[in-house]
């Protein structure tokens, strides 16, 4: 796999200051990008393709803080990623529940009804929202701690697995979010 | 023997490298000049080059102006919007209520679709060409010098087999195109240095770009000279044509007699023409008489009846936009300049929704015409090497996939990502001592591989005999600075080249490419033939002209017996021009003026002669 940090030229870390990064990505664009190697031969024009390419993904990659995670665990514990676990925590499991008999009794219900169910709906909303700003919180923690383990050459792997479990949790929380929006608030179906 | 060789690029180094708008109403054609970019006019009077084609029985090529003069009577001979054919097949033309006065080929109903012009079968890209052609020669005959390199403008939504078609186009005319550029890119290229956005401020730029027929809509972030599209949408099939047809239905809509072609092409310039003037008046009176049918057309069309007509069509618009910036990720209120591009945008209701879509008033400072080629001019400049501040960073319109089990399209490159870019596949065989491995791959959004558009058909070929599931195949799926799709496979066990086979599914071959240009020198030298035989013509002409009016107003110079000789020269002269033949014009011509030298010598003696008879000598 392509080392993205390498290409970039940039430490591997988690926590990353996407200004500065997007800096790093202009600078290296303007030395590789295969227009400024158009008269230079079909070899070293090709070459410049492909660094570019690097590039370009690279700071796609890295930019954005959920695909980083994802890139990292790909790269530190790709037997984490293989495992595919679709287990929903009990608490979780609960709410989903409860969440699909009130989408389901807003479909039965009438006219008059409805509005105190939508904002029954809307008030659970809130709470998956918090939820998602919550885990967000607890994944930010967790970037510190796999920066100062990478920094001391400690062990990372527990870390990586608690991220991963947060990161199944939040996605799943906003499917739920989504599912909400395209049932009741007339939001649009998410492709699967 | 010691060579020493000047390296090529260093020779080639001072080309000039023009930027061409190859644009489905007029096509335009531009260079930077002392880092300004400029169109290259006609004598400098017309910038545009109406995208209009007449070719005739004896194969006369026609372009631009020239051309749409035959568009109303020479319906069989004409073909106006050729790019909304680009890299289309005959199926997916079928339908299309756009195209009832085109002459679409019946002959050939399967891959790209063709048109007739007088009696003869000819692809979109070859009468593109056609196009290139005439402005690559208006740009030699300015610079006085052949013109070979180029930057090509495409709409930013265009697919692979378009953007191909176009750089095809460019080959046959003798063009290396050395990069497709995205419109709404070069519109914001040209704006971009217009306004000296540079330093490190961050500006989001949209750029919404309404053309003749196509529709682009792109979001850019641009900042330390670095214009990065962040998103891009639109439609290729959306544009003035639209409206022109909505007009025309409007129009035939109280007549039941059956149109000719030639009656269509009329209401078609009426519709362009009321479209044109609805800027300006609030209402208009139309009393016009159909030239086959004699139908009278006797209507009034209020802007207000205009807009309710093509309002349908100007909302799709605002559905791309809002697609785009969904993508781009940018809050609206964020977008801080909003340009827009394209004839299309002078329409009034188009610039209200435009305000309406962006909450704020839209930017049009470069004509809308110009724009476009002046960007292509620009991005001609970075690639001639002389501009290492500013580089573009555009994205792939459509996202890309190849088929897996159940049809289903399994997107290896997701739209809106910054190209260039790759991705990686590895193939392997089902079947013991299996030699070839098929890739199917395709363009567009939809989930299931028959809704999206097929691009090509990759045949990895001569994998070494093995039992099933041995061998293993990397492909890299490539889209390069064009938009254009590259493919190379690799043995991952020997790390050698794979060969593959590229099958396009709406495209040329190369060997069809090679002889289309071929094809097109053929023509180029009839077109020569033509062009020398109108130049010298003109030439004989003038010389007729002057030599009568001299026999007229010098009679009293002239003996009978010159009189008579010079009268039967010119007569031999006129025939020789009737008769078509160069040749013996310009014999006649070099005869014509040997034989009256020494009589315009004595003219010049008579008058200097009379002019001095009255002057004393004081006076000179």
């Amino acid at each position: 796999m392509i080392n993205y940090f390498q290409v970039l030229g940039i430490p591997k870390k988690l926590s990353i200051d996407t200004t500065g990064l997007e800096k790093i990505y202009h600078d290296l664009s303007k030395k590789n990008h295969p227009d400024f190697f158009l008269n230079q031969g079909e070899d070293k024009y090709l070459d410049a393709l492909e660094t570019s390419s690097q590039i370009n993904q690279g700071y796609k990659t890295l930019k954005d803080p959920l695909a980083r995670i994802n890139y990292i665990l790909a790269l530190d514990a790709p037997q984490l990623l293989a495992e595919k676990d679709n287990s929903v925590a009990p608490d979780l499991l609960m709410k989903v529940m409860e969440i699909q008999e009130t989408i389901e009794s807003y479909h039965d219900a009438e006219e008059k009804e409805k509005e105190a169910i939508v904002n029954e709906l809307a008030e659970i909303k809130e709470d998956l929202n918090e939820d998602v700003n919550n885990i967000l919180n607890d994944i930010n923690e967790m970037f510190k701690k796999y920066d100062e383990a990478v920094e001391k050459n400690e062990d990372t792997i527990e870390t990586l697995m608690k991220m991963k479990t947060l990161l199944h949790k939040r996605n799943y929380i906003n499917t739920l979010i989504h599912t909400i929006d395209a049932e009741v608030f007339g939001g649009e179906k998410i492709k699967h | 023997m010691l060579q020493i060789e000047i390296p090529k690029e260093l020779k080639k180094k001072n080309d000039v490298i023009v930027g061409i708008d190859l644009g489905t109403t007029n096509s335009l054609i531009a260079y930077v000049k002392d880092g300004t970019p400029k169109i290259i006019t006609n004598d400098g009077e017309d910038k545009l080059v109406p995208s209009v084609i007449y070719i005739d029985y004896e194969k006369n090529i026609l372009i631009g102006t020239e051309a749409k003069k035959h568009l109303i009577t020479d319906t069989d001979k004409t073909i106006y919007s050729v790019k909304r054919l680009m890299g289309k097949s005959y199926e997916d033309i079928q339908g299309d209520s756009h195209l009832v006065s085109y002459n679409i080929s019946e002959k050939a109903k399967e891959g790209l679709v063709r048109l007739t012009l007088a009696e003869k079968d000819y692809s979109p890209i070859e009468l593109s060409s056609f196009i290139l052609a005439e402005l690559k020669e208006r740009a030699e005959k300015y610079f006085g010098h052949d013109i070979k390199k180029c930057v090509i403008t495409v709409p930013a939504y265009f697919n692979d087999a378009q953007r191909q078609a176009t750089k095809d186009a460019g080959k046959i005319a003798g063009l290396d195109v050395l990069r497709i550029i995205n419109e709404p890119t070069a519109a914001a290229l040209a704006y971009g240095l217009d306004k000296n956005v540079s330093g490190s401020a961050e500006k989001i730029i949209a750029v919404y770009d309404l053309g003749g027929g196509t529709f682009d809509i792109s979001i850019l972030k641009l900042k330390d000279g670095i214009f990065e599209v962040l998103a891009t949408h639109g439609d290729t099939y959306l544009g003035g044509d639209d409206f022109d047809k909505a007009l025309i239905d409007y129009f035939i809509k109280d007549i039941d007699l059956k149109l000719s072609k030639t009656d269509l092409s009329k209401l078609r310039e009426i519709a362009e023409d009321t479209k044109r003037k609805l800027t300006d008046v609030n209402e208009l009176e139309i009393n016009a008489e159909l030239p086959d049918s004699k139908s009278k057309l006797n209507k009034k069309v209020t802007l207000e009846v205009f807009e309710s007509l093509i309002k349908p069509i100007v909302d799709k618009t605002e559905i791309a936009c809002k697609a785009a910036i969904k993508d781009s990720k940018v809050d609206l209120k964020n977008i801080d300049t909003v340009v827009m591009v394209g004839g299309s945008t002078r329409v009034p209701l188009v610039i209200k929704t435009v305000e309406e879509i962006f909450g704020k008033q839209p930017f049009n400072n470069i004509d809308p015409d110009d724009v476009v080629a002046l960007g292509a001019a620009v991005q001609a400049d970075i690639l001639a090497g002389n501009r290492k501040d500013i580089l573009l960073l555009d994205v792939n319109p459509l996202s890309l996939g190849i088929e897996t089990i159940g049809g289903v399209m399994s997107v290896l490159i997701p739209r809106n990502t910054t190209i260039p870019t790759q991705q990686k596949e590895t193939y392997t065989t089902f079947m013991d001592n299996q030699t070839g491995v098929v890739v199917n791959v395709y363009q567009g959004e939809r989930e299931f591989v028959k809704d999206n558009r097929s691009l090509a058909q990759f045949i990895l070929k001569g994998i070494v005999p093995q039992p099933a599931g041995m061998p293993k195949i990397e492909v890299s799926f490539i889209i390069d600075t064009d938009g254009i799709l590259r493919v190379r496979a690799k043995d991952l066990k020997t790390q050698k080249e794979q060969e593959i086979e590229v099958k396009p599914s709406y495209g040329l071959t190369d060997n069809e490419v090679e002889e289309m240009i071929v094809e097109g020198l053929k023509n180029a030298r009839s077109d020569m033939k033509e062009r020398t035989f109108i130049e010298t013509k003109t030439d004989a002409e003038r010389l007729i002209h002057a030599v009568e009016k001299v026999l007229e107003t010098r009679k009293e110079s002239i003996t009978k017996n010159e009189k008579e000789m010079i009268a039967s020269m010119l007569n031999e002269l006129k025939a020789a021009i009737d008769a078509k033949n160069t040749e013996m014009i310009k014999q006649l011509q070099d005869k014509l003026d040997q034989e009256t030298t020494p009589l315009a010598q004595r003219i010049m003696d008579d008058s200097i002669n009379n002019a001095l008879k009255d002057k004393s000598l004081m006076e000179l």
